[in-house]
């Protein structure tokens, strides 16, 4: 009797413990799996849902201008300038960053700046493409501030398109049937990332253009500062583009206009030259990149200052072409140039060096200046037969720079040659205009025999462009290696 | 009918007669060991069928009562379990007999087995193991020491943790390498936190069966590490080891050459490229001559041109410096010391180990060394006869001077010894070559961009290579120091009811800092143009884990069952924190003192997994094994539709030599059939919320993202995650056989495996023009298979001399069955269906043409139809031919042997690791015959056999500046690298017990101890440890460590 009592005392607690075990076995775990939260980042939907993200999205976007991509040399937006502004005949690169720009070898399918050139504009055309799309579905944000941010995004979708036509085609106007690259209008998804076939480049040029009047119609004349774009960049832009084109020269100026205010000599006054060419609150510049001083110290950016400025600790490796430092008269504030090493006697290429550009953390790094855009408008006013506009435009900027200038008597093409010098001297440095214009009017870059890299760079050749990168052709069904023969 | 009633009379007869006996009284004994013949305290004693039982004391001493005709079953770890039936007699002395291997327990998933038991394929390391070996990281023991595990250290950084690779690579883009468990629950934290002295065994994990418990995280082999722990009824032990050393590095680096040659051969370069381009001989030799120094930009002779028109140093010309950077970054004869006190032993309820290691490491590179002190103390109590609890826990931290020796960094000392040459000097120099002395009268670094005032310098100022950094400065005046703190704790309560069952509840607790501090100088180096530079982190990872194990065991007749049911809940944290400042006045290096705030990041996030497991095991008659494990796994890492999963395993094993027809087989003690299947889960490297797209604020995309305008920014992904990921799934497959011939004179293991993973976790590329990279996505599907055998023979084995050998190799492949695209080429690797993920693919080397000195490669010819009908060479490394090589960087076969002889008081252990049939492509020493393309980097001897003039039949292409291929990838540079290594070596004396006696002490022995003490390598100038894909990255060499130690037990 004691032991049945006992057995079943024992068995009680058994069975209860067992039952508790089994209870912990089975507990719902839903709740436990989905508690963890993605602290990574926002979705989507909380972006859209109000302007103040939204616009940090814009932020974001002109942040990773300045940042560092991939290396020095192919950085941010800076880098591909700076890659166009070294492969002139002006400035001379030492063994150094964008050396391989600088010799004009850097534009085989596998090499960084032609993968970085090409993955940096269309990641800016995808987000640009997002940004149209998010904002067109929100149901957060106001007509008004729908029709700002998409033609925001409408600004960088040209933008960027149009640095893929100049980097990977030939000169536009030889050839405007050719087939380099595809227009992106739509953000990828899972079914679309093997990517679109390349379109004529008369197609992407039309919808650069069209991307571009929509966005000067709705943005805004204010924006938050320069970093930002509003209706004057665009129209900058627009300008520059024209200038590609080269059929609509009326239009060029319009724009021109547009962008620098219409008043030629306010326009280029700058407080730059002499200061460093590191603050954007200059009125003459239009577009830039802040630096604030602080975050941007943990890379030495690879804008032109960080290349150019042998005056204080950074890569000084940038050097200027003597015959070119010949071609500034004493008394521009342009001329910028010293022999600093002396030992130009063993190294004749390390002769001069510039001081246009001071190298320092919170440097802004220029984008758009209104000079640019007054001496666009003096190339529109020569082509449209207006020879006197032309000088005059052109003796603005030069009297500005210079007490001593006198206006030009020249015309036909030697005002055409001084009015392509002119944008040479005033912008050596920023956004390669040496190359531009020598790719935009078939003319040759002629190397000095002085440089470290002496060459000749015919008219039309393929180094005016880059090759297709060998990973769009193994990834987009609608590449082949024949893209790429030349 | 009749005979039926008398049979049952006969049952019931019997059953009386069995009461009658059964009387109830209480025996005694002593359970000694049958080797020694010494009592054996903490033997457990249990009546066979019943929960009763007890353990023996310190004398070895029990007393239990029954009834007649009980059966005692006596046991204790390590000896075979003996049983005895009660009789007339009421003492029973048992001597137990040491076990052999088939009673062997082994840690597996989630609990252990009898070593007959195991199903699948697990190797376990013991701690006599390990302890001949000296490994700061733990898990190195096993290399050279478990078959089917391959291990490599890149880098000689003291604390460096290996990487490790279970049966090959069956996965791409997640993580390969295994699951590690510490006492029952994942670990987190940095493995060199764990002191080797601390192990009692490792257990690796390799097959389905073993590892599906684990689920969704079995698939890449799991490595169980238990910890040592008290036994009942023992007298303490006290173990004092210590130990003393010095190392040095295990190999050389590659040759160079000085500042003469040097100047020589780039004088040669240039000379060269001026023929290039058109200058005659003599023209192009005395403009070499007068150009030499300014391109370089440094003079380190008394003369302008140091170098004649006929490429030899002028008379008269002296040295002003020639640095040896080699000589100042890499050290010899550096410390090693380790001292280790444990206290172990239990009394009748309770057990416990305790341990305190110290160690102390300085590694091949100045300013690399590792402290670590670590503690443990383990505790286990047995409540009453159904209860028992304990706790584990541990502490540990370590600092260590962490200077980069691996990566590819301008500041990385290794990489900085090859790319700057001996022509550059350390500290700064005038234009003339003297010593500039700073504000204070002292030498200063010269980080090669005019530092220190001397900008615009004509010479000795400027440096194309690495300018703006010195290494010395980088790793003198700057700080790299990192200190990781680790706590590990485990509770655990084990509860038997119901006679059956167990219930064990286990909850672990770990929290894992990392602390890095960097200061980067104020005056010299990148960091001086802001003023110095502080950048600190801190990551705290936090892992907790809870399982609940029911287990139900019980034998009816023949048939043995056990099953298991647990439920696992884990929680994984990482609360990361990253800031920088800059500005700091000399002398100041702490966060604080800053004047700018620069970057700072931190996050929490954390996942979860929970899990149900089940398992049955059944055997009949110890002949006939049978197992099956599932385990359901839900993780957070995925979409809630998508974040549950399956995974199973059946093996089976037979055991001939328990049959009954076997019992006449005499030389064969032991044989065994194993197999096994099951299906496992990776999630591992993927990050936490891989399927989400989601916006990102300061580091998207890798780019750091400063504010515009003081405006927050935010970035959409790159990489495009697929919302409908899910986990990569291995099928694995395993047939193996154990055997034991002659007691042990002939025993091991073969096995061979075939594991077939999909669904792959993969970054597909995508056209870049679409603004994104890849689609982060389950595609590809990768095979690996392959032969292991360990192999032991113990030749002698005597009382005074034994001697035993050992190896064990496996023979691995690894292949690509399915590939979201056609091919793929990644780095050196061609990847597409039916390669090897390890196959180099790449320009096939052919020569140096004799007429002109030019590089030259294959390339196919092909016919109209672009079919391939032979090949020639060519000169134009672009249109040169890629090949697959039919190399790979994975061994043909790899293992290790190892042999242990003991003769009287001395004993003597070796253990060999070695590698064969891999290839390595050595970009260190294609980068030091660069033709000098780049002036002033490290030049190898082997320049001198460059092409010079027509008719040089040589390998070495003609030395220039101008741009070339010369030592561009291809097979040029591909190189076999087999290796053998001694990595460990003990040769011991012990005093003998009987003299020690007197004095109160059980054991003393002194020992001398070396790792990596000899390594014979195919190819020279590198450690042959790299890497799995077989590429360098100027890593620095493992060291050689020679110790003499001894130890003291009371």
């Amino acid at each position: 009797m004691k032991n049945n009592l006992n057995f079943r005392k024992h068995l009680g607690y058994g069975y209860l413990a067992l039952f508790v075990v089994m209870l912990s076995l089975s507990s719902c775990s839903n709740d436990f799996l989905d508690e963890p939260q993605n602290t990574n980042g926002l979705t989507e939907d909380v972006v859209f849902n109000s302007r103040q993200i939204t616009e940090s999205f814009v932020s974001g976007i002109l942040g990773n201008y300045k940042g560092q991509y991939a290396n020095v040399d192919t950085g941010g937006l800076y880098s591909l300038y700076f890659a166009r502004v070294i492969k002139g005949n002006d400035l001379i690169q030492a063994q150094n960053w964008y050396t391989f720009d600088y010799g004009h070898e850097n534009r085989e399918p596998n090499f960084r700046r032609t993968n970085f050139n090409w993955d940096f504009n269309y990641q800016n055309v995808n987000y640009a493409n997002i940004l149209i799309q998010g904002v067109s579905e929100s149901g957060a944000l106001s007509d008004d501030e729908k029709r700002e941010f998409i033609a925001t995004g409408k600004f960088f979708r040209a933008f960027h398109h149009f640095q893929l036509v100049l980097d990977f085609a030939p000169n536009y106007n030889n050839n405007s049937s050719l087939e380099r690259i595809p227009f992106y209008d739509q953000r990828v998804n899972l079914e679309t990332v093997t990517g679109k076939a390349p379109s004529p480049l008369s197609e992407v040029m039309d919808l650069i253009l069209l991307d571009l009047n929509e966005a000067i119609v709705d943005l805004p004349e204010t924006r938050i500062g320069k970093s930002y774009v509003n209706k004057a960049v665009a129209n900058g832009v627009l300008a520059r583009v024209l200038s590609v084109t080269k059929d609509d020269w009326q239009g060029l100026s319009d724009a021109a206009r547009a962008a620098y205010g219409g008043d030629a000599a306010s326009a280029v006054v700058s407080s730059n030259w002499g200061a460093g060419f590191r603050d954007m609150q200059d009125q003459e510049w239009m577009w830039a990149l802040f630096q604030n001083g602080s975050s941007e110290t943990n890379f030495f950016f690879g804008q032109a200052a960080a290349m150019m400025d042998h005056f204080v600790l950074s890569y000084q490796a940038t050097y200027v072409n003597p015959n070119f430092v010949d071609l500034f008269s004493s008394t521009d504030v342009r001329n910028t140039f010293v022999d600093f090493y002396g030992v130009s006697a063993s190294v004749p290429w390390r002769e001069y060096v510039s001081s246009k550009f001071a190298f320092a953390f919170d440097s802004d790094i220029v984008l758009m200046r209104k000079s640019e855009m007054v001496l666009l408008d003096a190339e529109a006013q020569y082509q449209l037969g207006n020879i006197p506009a032309a000088q005059n435009l052109l003796f603005t900027l030069q009297s500005e720079r210079d007490p001593n200038a006198v206006i030009s008597g020249n015309t036909g093409a030697a005002l055409f040659e001084e009015i392509l010098l002119e944008r040479r001297k005033e912008l050596y440095g920023e956004t390669g205009v040496e190359w531009f214009d020598a790719k935009r009017y078939n003319r040759a870059i002629v190397r000095d025999a002085v440089h470290r890299i002496p060459l000749t760079v015919p008219v039309d050749s393929p180094l005016f462009f880059l090759k297709i990168p060998q990973n769009e052709i193994d990834a987009n069904p609608n590449y082949t290696t024949d893209i790429n023969i030349e | 009918m009749k005979l039926k009633l008398t049979w049952l009379l006969t049952l019931f007869m019997a059953f009386v007669m069995q009461f009658s006996f059964a009387q109830e009284k209480t025996v005694t004994g002593t359970i000694t060991t049958a080797e020694d013949g010494l009592p054996l305290p903490g033997a457990s004693v249990i009546v066979k069928g019943t929960a009763r039982g007890q353990q023996t004391d310190f004398d070895g001493k029990y007393s239990i009562s029954v009834n007649t005709g009980d059966v005692l079953q006596i046991s204790y770890v390590g000896m075979k379990t003996t049983e005895v039936t009660v009789g007339a007699s009421n003492t029973y002395d048992v001597a137990l007999k040491s076990d052999n291997a088939l009673e062997e327990v082994v840690v597996v998933a989630y609990g252990t087995q009898k070593k007959e038991a195991i199903v699948g394929a697990v190797s376990t390391l013991t701690s006599e193991n390990i302890e001949n070996q000296q490994v700061t990281s733990p898990l190195r023991a096993l290399q050279g020491t478990v078959a089917g595990v391959n291990l490599l250290t890149s880098g000689g950084q003291p604390g460096n943790n290996p990487t490790i690779r279970i049966r090959g690579f069956s996965s791409i883009n997640a993580a390969q390498g295994p699951l590690i468990i510490l006492d029952g629950a994942p670990f987190n934290g940095n493995l060199n936190t764990i002191s080797q002295d601390q192990i009692e065994s490792l257990t690796v994990l390799k097959d389905a069966s073993s590892t599906s418990l684990y689920g969704s995280r079995g698939a890449n082999g799991v490595i169980v590490i238990t910890t040592k722990k008290g036994r009942l009824n023992t007298k303490a032990k006290v173990t004092l080891r210590t130990q003393y050393g010095v190392s040095n590095p295990a190999v050389g680096l590659h040759d160079l050459v000085g500042t003469e040659d040097n100047l020589r051969l780039s004088w040669q370069a240039i000379r060269n490229n001026n023929i290039a381009l058109g200058q005659s001989a003599a023209d192009a030799a005395t403009n070499a001559s007068t150009s030499l120094i300014g391109n370089f930009g440094y003079n380190p002779y008394n003369v302008p041109n140091p170098i004649d028109s006929n490429g030899n140093l002028v008379d008269g010309a002296q040295l002003l410096w020639e640095t040896d950077w080699e000589d100042l970054l890499i050290r010899s004869d550096v410390p090693r010391v380790n001292h280790n006190l444990s206290i172990t032993g239990g009394g009748e309820s309770s057990s416990y180990f305790f341990s305190v290691d110290y160690l102390s490491e300085d590694g091949p590179v100045i300013e690399s060394d590792f402290e670590r002190i670590a503690t443990r103390l383990n505790v286990q109590s047995q409540v009453n006869d159904w209860l028992q609890v304990g706790i584990n826990t541990s502490f540990s931290r370590s600092r260590s001077g962490n200077p980069d020796q691996t990566s590819g960094s301008t500041t990385q000392a290794i990489q900085w010894i090859y790319s700057v040459s001996s022509i550059f000097p350390v500290y700064a120099r005038d234009a003339d070559g003297n010593i500039v002395l700073n504000s204070s009268g002292n030498r200063f670094f010269d980080a090669g961009n005019g530092n220190g005032g001397r900008l615009g310098q004509a010479f000795n100022a400027t440096r194309n290579i690495n300018g703006g950094e010195n290494i010395l400065a980088s790793l003198l005046l700057g700080d790299e120091t990192r200190i990781r703190t680790n706590f590990v704790g485990t509770a655990f309560a084990e509860a038997k009811f119901l006679k059956n069952f167990t219930f064990n509840s286990r909850f672990n607790y770990e929290n894992f800092m990392f602390d890095s501090h960097s200061f980067n100088d104020d005056i010299i180096g990148a960091a001086s143009t802001v003023g110095g530079r502080v950048s600190k982190t801190r990551n705290v990872t936090t892992t907790v884990n809870a399982t609940q194990a029911l287990n139900y065991t019980n034998s009816f007749g023949n048939h043995n069952i056990s099953v298991d049911a647990i439920m696992e809940a884990y929680e994984l944290t990482t609360d990361g924190l990253r800031t920088s400042a800059t500005g700091f006045l000399p002398g100041q290096e702490e966060l604080g003192n800053g004047t700018n705030p620069e970057t700072f990041g931190g996050i929490r996030i954390s996942q979860r997994i929970n899990g149900y497991l089940g398992r049955l095991a059944y055997n009949y008659d110890n002949k006939y094994f049978v197992e099956g494990s599932i385990r359901r796994d839900g993780s957070s890492q995925f979409g809630s539709d998508f974040r549950w999963g399956t995974f199973y395993s059946v093996g089976a094993s037979w055991v001939l030599t328990n049959e009954t027809f076997m019992e006449n087989v005499d030389w064969l003690d032991n044989f065994k059939i194993r197999a096994s299947y099951g299906e496992l889960g990776n999630n591992a490297g993927i990050g936490n919320f891989p399927y989400q797209f989601v916006f990102q604020g300061a580091n998207p995309n890798n780019i750091v993202l400063s504010p515009v305008e003081g405006n927050p920014s935010l970035l959409p992904p790159t990489s495009l995650p697929d919302p409908n990921l899910v986990w990569e799934k291995t099928a694995s497959t395993n047939i193996g056989i154990d055997f034991n011939i002659f007691r042990g004179a002939f025993s091991g293991s073969v096995d061979y495996y075939n594991k077939e993973s999909i669904d792959l976790l993969y970054n597909v590329p995508a056209a870049n023009s679409t603004g994104v990279v890849d689609v982060f996505t389950n595609n590809g599907a990768v095979r690996n298979y392959g032969w292991e055998f360990s192999l032991n023979s113990q030749i002698f084995n005597t009382d005074d001399f034994s001697w035993s050998v050992g190896a064990n190799f496996s023979l691995d492949e690894n292949e690509i069955t399915e590939l979201p695209q056609e091919q793929f080429i990644n780095g050196t690797k061609l990847w597409k269906e039916g390669n090897s993920l390890f196959e180099f693919y790449m320009r096939e080397w052919a020569g140096v043409d004799p007429s002109n000195g030019a590089a030259l490669w294959y390339i196919d010819v092909t016919d109209t139809n672009g079919d391939v009908i032979g090949r020639d060479v060519t000169s134009n490394y672009d249109q040169a031919t890629l090949y697959e090589t039919e190399k790979t960087s994975l061994p043909d076969i790899q293992g290790g042997f190892n042999t242990n002889l003991r003769y009287k008081q001395f004993d003597l252990s070796v253990l060999f690791n070695f590698s064969f049939g891999a290839y390595l492509y050595d970009s260190d020493y294609s980068g030091l015959i660069n033709g000098f393309a780049s002036l002033g980097s490290g030049a190898h001897p082997d320049n001198f056999k460059a092409w010079q003039q027509p008719g040089d039949i040589t390998d070495f292409a003609v030395l220039t500046t101008g741009q070339n291929n010369a030592n561009d990838r291809s097979t040029r540079f591909l190189f076999k690298n087999d290796y053998v290594r001694l990595k460990a070596l003990t040769l011991g004396y012990n005093f003998s017990e009987k003299a020690l006696e007197d004095i109160g002490i059980s054991r003393i022995r002194l020992f001398l101890q070396a790792d990596n003490l000899f390594t014979w390598q195919s190819h020279m100038g590198i450690d042959p440890e790299q890497n799995f894909a077989g590429t360098t990255n100027a890593r620095s060499p493992l060291q050689r460590t020679i110790t003499t130690g001894a130890i003291i037990e009371f």
